[in-house]
Protein backbone atom coordinates (compact mmCIF):
# COMPACT_ATOMS: atom_id res chain seq x y z
CA UNK A 1 0.00 0.00 0.00
CA UNK A 2 2.76 2.36 0.76
CA UNK A 3 6.20 1.84 -0.50
CA UNK A 4 9.43 4.31 -0.30
CA UNK A 5 12.41 3.57 -2.34
CA UNK A 6 15.53 5.53 -1.20
CA UNK A 7 13.63 8.72 -1.08
CA UNK A 8 15.90 11.55 -0.07
CA UNK A 9 14.71 14.87 0.79
CA UNK A 10 17.42 17.84 1.55
CA UNK A 11 16.57 21.52 2.52
CA UNK A 12 18.81 24.65 2.18
CA UNK A 13 18.55 26.84 4.95
CA UNK A 14 20.62 29.91 6.12
CA UNK A 15 23.41 30.21 8.20
CA UNK A 16 24.42 33.33 10.25
CA UNK A 17 26.74 34.43 13.54
CA UNK A 18 25.51 36.08 16.38
CA UNK A 19 25.62 40.11 16.11
CA UNK A 20 24.54 42.97 14.12
CA UNK A 21 27.96 43.10 11.62
CA UNK A 22 27.04 39.42 10.87
CA UNK A 23 23.45 40.06 10.24
CA UNK A 24 24.96 42.55 7.53
CA UNK A 25 27.74 40.77 6.46
CA UNK A 26 25.23 37.55 5.68
CA UNK A 27 22.81 40.09 3.53
CA UNK A 28 25.56 40.58 1.11
CA UNK A 29 27.12 36.88 1.62
CA UNK A 30 24.96 34.40 2.61
CA UNK A 31 25.83 31.21 3.60
CA UNK A 32 23.65 28.28 3.08
CA UNK A 33 23.36 24.56 5.16
CA UNK A 34 21.75 21.76 3.46
CA UNK A 35 19.94 19.98 5.86
CA UNK A 36 19.22 15.77 4.63
CA UNK A 37 15.57 15.86 6.16
CA UNK A 38 15.30 12.26 4.91
CA UNK A 39 18.41 10.21 3.48
CA UNK A 40 17.84 7.15 1.63
CA UNK A 41 14.64 6.13 3.62
CA UNK A 42 13.37 2.74 2.23
CA UNK A 43 10.48 1.13 3.59
CA UNK A 44 6.92 -1.06 2.21
CA UNK A 45 3.61 -1.34 4.80
CA UNK A 46 0.91 -3.50 3.52
CA UNK A 47 -2.52 -2.96 3.20
CA UNK A 48 -4.09 -2.90 6.84
CA UNK A 49 -0.67 -2.59 8.51
CA UNK A 50 -0.17 -0.02 11.48
CA UNK A 51 3.03 0.86 11.77
CA UNK A 52 4.81 3.41 14.26
CA UNK A 53 6.72 5.81 12.70
CA UNK A 54 9.61 7.06 15.74
CA UNK A 55 12.43 8.77 15.59
CA UNK A 56 13.61 11.92 18.22
CA UNK A 57 12.42 15.42 16.94
CA UNK A 58 13.95 17.13 13.41
CA UNK A 59 14.68 13.36 12.26
CA UNK A 60 12.63 13.59 9.80
CA UNK A 61 9.56 11.71 10.43
CA UNK A 62 6.57 14.59 9.45
CA UNK A 63 9.19 15.22 6.42
CA UNK A 64 8.32 11.91 5.44
CA UNK A 65 4.60 12.33 5.93
CA UNK A 66 4.47 15.07 3.76
CA UNK A 67 6.24 13.46 1.30
CA UNK A 68 4.03 10.92 1.11
CA UNK A 69 1.05 12.98 0.82
CA UNK A 70 2.30 14.50 -2.28
CA UNK A 71 2.67 18.28 -0.21
CA UNK A 72 6.37 18.04 -0.78
CA UNK A 73 8.37 16.74 -3.87
CA UNK A 74 11.36 14.12 -3.57
CA UNK A 75 14.91 15.41 -4.22
CA UNK A 76 15.32 11.44 -5.02
CA UNK A 77 14.41 7.82 -5.28
CA UNK A 78 10.62 6.34 -5.70
CA UNK A 79 7.05 7.00 -3.72
CA UNK A 80 4.36 5.22 -4.23
CA UNK A 81 0.99 5.39 -2.01
CA UNK A 82 -2.32 3.01 -3.00
CA UNK A 83 0.09 2.67 -6.42
CA UNK A 84 -0.10 6.45 -7.04
CA UNK A 85 3.32 9.04 -7.16
CA UNK A 86 1.61 11.62 -4.52
CA UNK A 87 4.34 14.47 -5.77
CA UNK A 88 2.95 13.91 -9.64
CA UNK A 89 -0.85 12.53 -8.80
CA UNK A 90 -1.52 14.66 -5.63
CA UNK A 91 -5.49 15.15 -6.32
CA UNK A 92 -5.68 11.61 -6.71
CA UNK A 93 -3.90 10.43 -3.80
CA UNK A 94 -5.81 13.05 -2.12
CA UNK A 95 -9.18 11.02 -2.23
CA UNK A 96 -7.28 7.68 -0.96
CA UNK A 97 -5.49 9.86 2.09
CA UNK A 98 -6.37 11.33 5.00
CA UNK A 99 -3.78 13.10 7.65
CA UNK A 100 -4.10 14.07 10.82
CA UNK A 101 -1.13 16.73 12.55
CA UNK A 102 -1.34 16.88 15.72
CA UNK A 103 0.31 20.54 15.97
CA UNK A 104 -1.96 21.46 13.61
CA UNK A 105 -5.71 21.93 12.75
CA UNK A 106 -7.51 21.35 9.59
CA UNK A 107 -10.47 22.97 10.90
CA UNK A 108 -11.65 26.27 9.88
CA UNK A 109 -10.75 28.30 13.18
CA UNK A 110 -13.94 30.48 13.31
CA UNK A 111 -16.99 28.53 11.89
CA UNK A 112 -18.28 26.01 13.71
CA UNK A 113 -16.84 22.52 13.35
CA UNK A 114 -19.72 21.36 11.08
CA UNK A 115 -19.03 23.88 8.42
CA UNK A 116 -15.36 22.29 8.01
CA UNK A 117 -17.02 18.76 7.70
CA UNK A 118 -19.41 20.24 5.11
CA UNK A 119 -16.70 21.92 2.89
CA UNK A 120 -14.51 18.27 3.21
CA UNK A 121 -18.22 16.52 2.24
CA UNK A 122 -18.14 19.56 -1.34
CA UNK A 123 -13.99 18.48 -1.65
CA UNK A 124 -14.09 14.80 -1.39
CA UNK A 125 -17.74 14.89 -3.15
CA UNK A 126 -19.21 12.22 -0.50
CA UNK A 127 -22.48 11.25 -1.22
CA UNK A 128 -25.42 12.15 1.58
CA UNK A 129 -25.63 8.73 2.80
CA UNK A 130 -21.74 8.48 3.37
CA UNK A 131 -21.66 11.34 4.47
CA UNK A 132 -24.63 10.92 7.64
CA UNK A 133 -23.50 7.81 8.07
CA UNK A 134 -19.99 8.24 9.04
CA UNK A 135 -20.55 11.26 11.62
CA UNK A 136 -23.08 9.45 12.86
CA UNK A 137 -20.59 7.14 13.50
CA UNK A 138 -17.89 9.51 14.46
CA UNK A 139 -19.83 11.60 16.66
CA UNK A 140 -21.20 8.51 18.88
CA UNK A 141 -17.50 6.82 19.20
CA UNK A 142 -15.70 9.59 19.41
CA UNK A 143 -18.37 11.80 21.76
CA UNK A 144 -18.60 14.89 19.53
CA UNK A 145 -22.30 15.58 19.45
CA UNK A 146 -21.74 18.64 21.76
CA UNK A 147 -18.95 20.09 19.60
CA UNK A 148 -20.46 19.94 16.46
CA UNK A 149 -22.04 24.07 16.45
CA UNK A 150 -19.02 25.17 18.69
CA UNK A 151 -16.06 27.11 16.21
CA UNK A 152 -13.13 25.38 16.28
CA UNK A 153 -11.60 27.97 18.41
CA UNK A 154 -13.73 27.73 21.52
CA UNK A 155 -12.71 24.00 21.48
CA UNK A 156 -10.13 22.34 24.05
CA UNK A 157 -7.13 20.38 22.76
CA UNK A 158 -8.95 16.93 23.17
CA UNK A 159 -12.17 18.23 21.61
CA UNK A 160 -9.75 19.97 18.68
CA UNK A 161 -7.86 15.76 17.92
CA UNK A 162 -11.70 14.39 17.50
CA UNK A 163 -12.82 16.22 15.15
CA UNK A 164 -9.84 16.48 13.12
CA UNK A 165 -9.81 12.76 13.44
CA UNK A 166 -13.27 12.67 12.12
CA UNK A 167 -12.89 14.86 9.48
CA UNK A 168 -9.47 13.25 8.21
CA UNK A 169 -11.58 10.23 7.36
CA UNK A 170 -15.04 11.27 6.88
CA UNK A 171 -14.39 10.17 3.02
CA UNK A 172 -13.35 7.04 3.41
CA UNK A 173 -9.49 7.02 3.00
CA UNK A 174 -7.28 3.80 2.34
CA UNK A 175 -4.59 5.20 3.86
CA UNK A 176 -4.04 7.67 7.18
CA UNK A 177 -0.94 9.43 8.15
CA UNK A 178 -0.99 10.44 11.82
CA UNK A 179 1.50 13.28 12.94
CA UNK A 180 1.49 13.06 16.96
CA UNK A 181 -2.44 12.46 17.15
CA UNK A 182 -1.83 12.52 20.37
CA UNK A 183 0.22 15.13 21.67
CA UNK A 184 -0.84 17.17 24.62
CA UNK A 185 -3.94 15.54 25.41
CA UNK A 186 -5.08 13.74 28.77
CA UNK A 187 -5.03 10.18 29.68
CA UNK A 188 -8.93 10.22 29.23
CA UNK A 189 -8.95 11.51 25.59
CA UNK A 190 -5.81 9.84 24.82
CA UNK A 191 -7.31 6.94 25.70
CA UNK A 192 -10.58 7.47 23.65
CA UNK A 193 -7.95 8.82 20.32
CA UNK A 194 -6.29 5.11 20.42
CA UNK A 195 -9.83 3.03 20.81
CA UNK A 196 -10.55 4.58 17.76
CA UNK A 197 -7.40 4.46 15.72
CA UNK A 198 -7.84 1.19 16.60
CA UNK A 199 -11.26 0.49 15.63
CA UNK A 200 -10.59 1.88 11.79
CA UNK A 201 -7.80 0.11 11.92
CA UNK A 202 -9.27 -3.45 12.25
CA UNK A 203 -12.92 -2.80 11.17
CA UNK A 204 -12.57 -0.63 8.05
CA UNK A 205 -8.77 -1.78 7.26
CA UNK A 206 -7.29 1.50 7.08
CA UNK A 207 -3.77 1.28 6.24
CA UNK A 208 -1.91 3.71 9.30
CA UNK A 209 1.15 5.48 10.00
CA UNK A 210 1.72 6.61 12.92
CA UNK A 211 4.26 9.01 14.40
CA UNK A 212 4.42 9.60 17.98
CA UNK A 213 6.85 9.97 21.29
CA UNK A 214 4.39 8.19 23.26
CA UNK A 215 5.34 5.02 23.97
CA UNK A 216 1.58 3.62 24.94
CA UNK A 217 0.64 4.63 21.74
CA UNK A 218 2.76 2.38 20.44
CA UNK A 219 2.08 -0.21 22.60
CA UNK A 220 -1.92 0.21 22.37
CA UNK A 221 -1.72 0.27 18.12
CA UNK A 222 1.53 -0.57 16.50
CA UNK A 223 2.21 -4.00 15.75
CA UNK A 224 5.40 -2.75 14.00
CA UNK A 225 7.85 0.12 14.24
CA UNK A 226 9.91 1.83 11.62
CA UNK A 227 12.56 4.13 13.58
CA UNK A 228 14.02 7.29 12.00
CA UNK A 229 17.15 8.88 13.22
CA UNK A 230 18.98 11.91 11.33
CA UNK A 231 17.13 10.94 8.33
CA UNK A 232 17.86 7.23 7.79
CA UNK A 233 15.33 4.32 8.74
CA UNK A 234 17.63 2.95 12.09
CA UNK A 235 14.72 0.07 12.69
CA UNK A 236 12.10 -1.86 10.80
CA UNK A 237 10.48 -4.84 12.46
CA UNK A 238 7.90 -6.34 14.46
CA UNK A 239 7.48 -4.47 18.30
CA UNK A 240 8.32 -7.82 19.76
CA UNK A 241 11.86 -7.73 18.51
CA UNK A 242 12.33 -4.56 18.96
CA UNK A 243 12.55 -5.30 22.69
CA UNK A 244 15.86 -7.78 21.69
CA UNK A 245 18.13 -5.49 19.25
CA UNK A 246 19.87 -3.83 22.03
CA UNK A 247 23.65 -4.84 22.40
CA UNK A 248 25.41 -4.67 25.36
CA UNK A 249 26.67 -1.37 25.09
CA UNK A 250 23.39 -0.18 26.75
CA UNK A 251 23.59 -1.73 30.14
CA UNK A 252 20.11 -2.25 30.23
CA UNK A 253 19.35 -5.75 31.93
CA UNK A 254 16.31 -7.81 31.41
CA UNK A 255 13.95 -6.11 33.00
CA UNK A 256 14.71 -2.79 31.07
CA UNK A 257 14.73 -4.46 28.27
CA UNK A 258 10.70 -5.18 27.58
CA UNK A 259 10.07 -1.49 28.27
CA UNK A 260 9.28 -0.08 25.08
CA UNK A 261 10.10 3.54 26.66
CA UNK A 262 13.93 2.42 28.11
CA UNK A 263 14.48 0.55 24.90
CA UNK A 264 13.89 3.87 22.62
CA UNK A 265 15.74 6.10 25.29
CA UNK A 266 19.11 3.77 25.16
CA UNK A 267 18.67 3.67 21.34
CA UNK A 268 18.25 7.85 20.85
CA UNK A 269 21.65 7.87 22.94
CA UNK A 270 23.05 5.34 21.13
CA UNK A 271 22.67 7.30 18.03
CA UNK A 272 23.26 10.64 19.20
CA UNK A 273 26.44 9.45 20.62
CA UNK A 274 27.24 8.04 16.86
CA UNK A 275 26.11 11.77 15.46
CA UNK A 276 28.50 13.19 18.19
CA UNK A 277 31.08 10.56 17.16
CA UNK A 278 31.39 11.12 13.41
CA UNK B 1 -23.14 22.08 -3.42
CA UNK B 2 -19.77 23.00 -5.41
CA UNK B 3 -17.06 22.99 -3.29
CA UNK B 4 -15.73 26.23 -4.49
CA UNK B 5 -18.84 27.94 -3.52
CA UNK B 6 -18.40 26.41 -0.43
CA UNK B 7 -15.74 28.34 0.46
CA UNK B 8 -17.14 31.63 -0.77
CA UNK B 9 -19.96 30.74 1.96
CA UNK B 10 -17.52 29.87 4.35
CA UNK B 11 -15.59 33.15 3.80
CA UNK B 12 -18.81 34.80 3.91
CA UNK B 13 -19.49 33.21 7.02
CA UNK B 14 -16.35 34.31 8.57
CA UNK B 15 -16.59 37.76 7.77
CA UNK B 16 -19.22 38.24 10.15
CA UNK B 17 -17.62 36.05 12.77
CA UNK B 18 -16.02 39.44 14.37
CA UNK B 19 -18.42 42.45 14.54
CA UNK B 20 -16.09 45.12 16.31
CA UNK B 21 -13.99 44.41 13.33
CA UNK B 22 -16.68 45.66 10.51
CA UNK B 23 -18.04 48.63 12.49
CA UNK B 24 -14.05 49.59 12.34
CA UNK B 25 -13.55 49.11 8.49
CA UNK B 26 -16.86 50.63 8.24
CA UNK B 27 -15.88 53.95 9.86
CA UNK B 28 -12.50 53.41 8.22
CA UNK B 29 -14.20 53.80 4.61
CA UNK B 30 -16.61 56.51 5.59
CA UNK B 31 -13.29 58.32 6.86
CA UNK B 32 -11.73 58.08 3.36
CA UNK B 33 -15.01 59.04 1.67
CA UNK B 34 -14.79 62.06 3.76
CA UNK B 35 -11.34 62.92 3.44
CA UNK B 36 -11.05 62.76 -0.68
CA UNK B 37 -14.87 64.21 -1.05
CA UNK B 38 -13.15 67.53 1.11
CA UNK B 39 -9.52 67.47 -0.48
CA UNK B 40 -11.53 67.52 -4.22
CA UNK B 41 -14.21 69.48 -3.04
CA UNK B 42 -11.43 72.39 -2.00
CA UNK B 43 -9.15 71.94 -5.17
CA UNK B 44 -12.11 72.22 -7.12
CA UNK B 45 -13.02 75.25 -6.22
CA UNK B 46 -9.29 77.00 -5.72
CA UNK B 47 -7.82 75.55 -9.58
CA UNK B 48 -10.81 74.58 -11.38
CA UNK B 49 -9.16 75.85 -14.51
CA UNK B 50 -6.58 72.64 -14.02
CA UNK B 51 -9.33 69.70 -13.51
CA UNK B 52 -9.62 69.02 -17.35
CA UNK B 53 -12.98 67.75 -17.86
CA UNK B 54 -13.33 67.01 -14.10
CA UNK B 55 -15.91 69.03 -12.38
CA UNK B 56 -16.24 69.41 -8.27
CA UNK B 57 -19.25 67.69 -8.16
CA UNK B 58 -18.06 64.78 -10.93
CA UNK B 59 -14.84 64.65 -8.71
CA UNK B 60 -16.77 64.13 -5.40
CA UNK B 61 -18.96 61.29 -6.83
CA UNK B 62 -15.99 59.41 -8.40
CA UNK B 63 -14.32 59.64 -4.50
CA UNK B 64 -17.39 57.89 -3.31
CA UNK B 65 -17.69 55.61 -6.52
CA UNK B 66 -14.16 54.75 -6.49
CA UNK B 67 -14.30 53.95 -2.83
CA UNK B 68 -17.29 51.81 -2.78
CA UNK B 69 -15.52 50.11 -5.62
CA UNK B 70 -12.66 49.22 -3.72
CA UNK B 71 -14.19 47.96 -0.43
CA UNK B 72 -15.80 45.53 -2.93
CA UNK B 73 -13.22 44.18 -3.89
CA UNK B 74 -11.73 41.99 -1.27
CA UNK B 75 -9.37 39.94 -0.81
CA UNK B 76 -7.23 38.09 2.60
CA UNK B 77 -3.96 39.38 1.62
CA UNK B 78 -1.89 37.52 4.78
CA UNK B 79 -3.94 34.35 4.24
CA UNK B 80 -1.82 33.11 1.27
CA UNK B 81 2.24 34.25 3.35
CA UNK B 82 0.46 33.42 7.14
CA UNK B 83 -0.11 30.09 5.52
CA UNK B 84 3.11 29.01 4.03
CA UNK B 85 4.98 30.52 6.67
CA UNK B 86 3.19 28.94 9.76
CA UNK B 87 2.84 25.51 7.43
CA UNK B 88 -0.79 25.28 7.41
CA UNK B 89 -0.91 25.33 3.49
CA UNK B 90 -0.23 21.83 3.74
CA UNK B 91 -3.80 21.61 4.51
CA UNK B 92 -4.53 22.86 0.65
CA UNK B 93 -2.25 20.96 -0.88
CA UNK B 94 -3.66 17.86 0.99
CA UNK B 95 -6.93 17.91 -0.37
CA UNK B 96 -8.43 17.31 -4.35
CA UNK B 97 -8.77 20.92 -5.45
CA UNK B 98 -6.94 23.77 -6.67
CA UNK B 99 -5.50 26.02 -4.48
CA UNK B 100 -5.49 29.43 -6.70
CA UNK B 101 -9.54 28.65 -7.37
CA UNK B 102 -9.85 28.72 -3.90
CA UNK B 103 -7.70 31.35 -2.59
CA UNK B 104 -10.45 33.23 -5.30
CA UNK B 105 -13.26 32.02 -3.94
CA UNK B 106 -13.02 32.73 -0.84
CA UNK B 107 -12.05 36.14 -1.95
CA UNK B 108 -14.94 36.03 -3.38
CA UNK B 109 -17.24 35.14 -0.21
CA UNK B 110 -15.45 38.51 1.63
CA UNK B 111 -16.36 41.00 -1.16
CA UNK B 112 -19.78 39.83 -0.97
CA UNK B 113 -20.24 40.27 2.11
CA UNK B 114 -18.41 43.69 1.76
CA UNK B 115 -20.57 44.60 -1.22
CA UNK B 116 -23.63 43.71 1.02
CA UNK B 117 -22.45 45.09 4.45
CA UNK B 118 -20.03 47.98 3.66
CA UNK B 119 -20.93 49.49 0.19
CA UNK B 120 -24.83 49.73 0.37
CA UNK B 121 -24.53 51.28 3.78
CA UNK B 122 -21.60 53.81 2.35
CA UNK B 123 -23.62 54.58 -0.66
CA UNK B 124 -26.74 55.03 1.48
CA UNK B 125 -25.00 57.51 4.09
CA UNK B 126 -22.95 58.91 0.45
CA UNK B 127 -26.50 60.00 -0.72
CA UNK B 128 -27.08 61.52 2.24
CA UNK B 129 -24.69 63.66 2.92
CA UNK B 130 -23.08 64.41 -0.64
CA UNK B 131 -26.40 64.34 -2.38
CA UNK B 132 -25.09 62.10 -5.31
CA UNK B 133 -27.50 61.02 -7.86
CA UNK B 134 -26.87 57.48 -9.34
CA UNK B 135 -29.84 57.90 -11.89
CA UNK B 136 -27.70 59.28 -14.41
CA UNK B 137 -25.12 55.91 -14.04
CA UNK B 138 -27.78 53.46 -14.45
CA UNK B 139 -27.36 53.12 -18.28
CA UNK B 140 -23.74 51.86 -17.34
CA UNK B 141 -24.51 49.57 -14.54
CA UNK B 142 -23.94 46.37 -16.78
CA UNK B 143 -20.71 47.66 -18.57
CA UNK B 144 -19.62 48.64 -15.34
CA UNK B 145 -20.09 45.16 -13.81
CA UNK B 146 -18.27 43.50 -16.70
CA UNK B 147 -15.73 45.60 -16.07
CA UNK B 148 -15.59 45.25 -12.34
CA UNK B 149 -15.67 41.55 -12.83
CA UNK B 150 -12.56 41.44 -14.94
CA UNK B 151 -10.79 43.89 -12.98
CA UNK B 152 -11.82 42.00 -10.06
CA UNK B 153 -10.12 38.50 -11.64
CA UNK B 154 -7.08 41.00 -12.16
CA UNK B 155 -6.43 42.09 -8.55
CA UNK B 156 -7.11 38.66 -7.15
CA UNK B 157 -4.28 37.49 -9.54
CA UNK B 158 -2.25 40.00 -8.42
CA UNK B 159 -2.70 39.55 -4.69
CA UNK B 160 -2.25 35.58 -5.36
CA UNK B 161 1.18 36.30 -6.86
CA UNK B 162 2.26 39.07 -4.23
CA UNK B 163 1.16 36.12 -1.63
CA UNK B 164 3.00 33.21 -3.04
CA UNK B 165 6.05 35.36 -2.69
CA UNK B 166 6.38 33.77 0.58
CA UNK B 167 7.04 30.61 -1.30
CA UNK B 168 10.36 32.12 -2.15
CA UNK B 169 10.68 34.93 0.86
CA UNK B 170 9.90 34.38 4.12
CA UNK B 171 8.75 37.68 4.93
CA UNK B 172 6.62 38.93 2.08
CA UNK B 173 6.07 42.58 4.17
CA UNK B 174 8.37 44.87 2.22
CA UNK B 175 6.27 43.23 -1.16
CA UNK B 176 3.34 44.74 0.16
CA UNK B 177 4.77 47.73 1.37
CA UNK B 178 5.55 48.48 -2.20
CA UNK B 179 2.31 46.99 -3.76
CA UNK B 180 0.09 49.17 -1.49
CA UNK B 181 2.56 52.26 -2.73
CA UNK B 182 1.76 51.31 -6.52
CA UNK B 183 -1.69 51.06 -6.03
CA UNK B 184 -2.47 54.22 -3.97
CA UNK B 185 -0.53 55.94 -6.83
CA UNK B 186 -1.60 53.82 -10.07
CA UNK B 187 -5.00 52.74 -9.42
CA UNK B 188 -7.03 55.96 -9.42
CA UNK B 189 -7.98 55.39 -5.80
CA UNK B 190 -7.16 59.01 -5.33
CA UNK B 191 -6.63 60.63 -8.37
CA UNK B 192 -8.13 59.59 -11.36
CA UNK B 193 -5.94 58.39 -13.77
CA UNK B 194 -6.27 60.80 -16.73
CA UNK B 195 -5.35 64.12 -14.35
CA UNK B 196 -1.81 62.71 -14.41
CA UNK B 197 0.90 64.09 -16.44
CA UNK B 198 1.23 62.24 -19.70
CA UNK B 199 4.46 60.31 -18.87
CA UNK B 200 2.99 58.89 -15.79
CA UNK B 201 -0.36 58.30 -17.64
CA UNK B 202 1.34 55.60 -20.39
CA UNK B 203 3.53 54.28 -17.53
CA UNK B 204 0.09 53.50 -15.53
CA UNK B 205 -1.79 52.01 -18.61
CA UNK B 206 0.91 49.09 -18.68
CA UNK B 207 0.62 48.28 -15.26
CA UNK B 208 -2.34 46.64 -14.05
CA UNK B 209 -3.40 48.63 -11.22
CA UNK B 210 -5.80 51.20 -13.07
CA UNK B 211 -7.76 48.23 -13.98
CA UNK B 212 -8.76 47.81 -10.50
CA UNK B 213 -10.84 51.08 -9.66
CA UNK B 214 -10.23 53.61 -11.90
CA UNK B 215 -11.73 51.77 -15.17
CA UNK B 216 -14.85 50.52 -13.39
CA UNK B 217 -15.71 53.69 -11.78
CA UNK B 218 -14.93 55.97 -14.82
CA UNK B 219 -16.91 53.24 -17.06
CA UNK B 220 -19.89 53.42 -14.53
CA UNK B 221 -19.72 57.45 -14.47
CA UNK B 222 -20.17 57.43 -18.07
CA UNK B 223 -16.56 59.33 -18.04
CA UNK B 224 -15.82 60.10 -22.28
CA UNK B 225 -12.15 60.26 -21.97
CA UNK B 226 -11.81 56.92 -22.22
CA UNK B 227 -10.69 54.18 -24.48
CA UNK B 228 -13.68 52.60 -26.96
CA UNK B 229 -14.97 49.43 -24.75
CA UNK B 230 -13.22 46.94 -27.61
CA UNK B 231 -9.57 48.70 -26.78
CA UNK B 232 -10.47 48.12 -23.42
CA UNK B 233 -11.28 44.87 -23.04
CA UNK B 234 -8.63 43.48 -25.06
CA UNK B 235 -6.32 45.59 -22.73
CA UNK B 236 -8.35 43.61 -19.56
CA UNK B 237 -7.75 40.44 -21.78
CA UNK B 238 -4.15 40.92 -22.06
CA UNK B 239 -3.69 41.89 -18.59
CA UNK B 240 -5.19 38.86 -17.20
CA UNK B 241 -3.42 36.56 -19.58
CA UNK B 242 -0.21 38.03 -18.33
CA UNK B 243 -1.01 37.72 -14.71
CA UNK B 244 -2.28 34.22 -15.66
CA UNK B 245 1.52 32.91 -16.83
CA UNK B 246 2.78 34.53 -13.84
CA UNK B 247 0.17 32.93 -11.41
CA UNK B 248 0.95 29.65 -12.98
CA UNK B 249 4.16 29.97 -13.08
CA UNK B 250 5.23 31.43 -9.17
CA UNK B 251 2.34 28.21 -8.24
CA UNK B 252 4.31 25.26 -9.38
CA UNK B 253 7.70 26.67 -8.79
CA UNK B 254 6.24 27.77 -5.29
CA UNK B 255 5.37 24.36 -4.88
CA UNK B 256 8.75 22.87 -5.57
CA UNK B 257 9.70 25.67 -3.01
CA UNK B 258 8.28 24.82 -0.02
CA UNK B 259 9.65 24.19 2.69
CA UNK B 260 7.82 22.62 6.08
CA UNK B 261 9.59 21.57 9.04
CA UNK B 262 8.59 19.89 11.89
CA UNK B 263 5.10 18.70 12.34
Amino acid sequence: MIEMENVGKQFKSRERNPGMLSSVHSLFFPKYKIHKAVDAVSFKIREGELVGYIGQNGAGKSTTIKLLTGILTPDSGKIRVGGLDPSKERKKNAYQIGAVFGQRTQLWWDLPVIESFLLIRSIYKISDRMYKENLDHFIEILDMKDILKTPARKLSLGQRMKADLAASLLHNPKVLFLDEPTIGLDILVKEKVREFIKFINEKNKVTILLTTHDVGDLEALASRILLLDSGKIQFDGEIDSFHSILEEGHNLNEDEKKDLSTVIKALYRQNAQVQLNS
Amino acid sequence: MNVYFRFTSMSFQKALAYRLEYFVSLTTSFLYIFIFTSVWATVSAESPDNLGTWTGTTLVSYAILTTIVKVCMSRNDQMIPNKIRNGDIIFDFLKPYSYPLAYAFDSLGGSIFQAFAKAIPLLIISILIYGISLVEYLPNVFLFLAFYSLGYILYLMVGYVLGSMAFFFTDVFGFYLLYYACTTLFSGAIIPVDLFPDLLKTITVYTPFPYFFYYPTSILMGRGDLPTTHYLLLTYISQIAFWLIICRIVYLQGRKKLEILGG
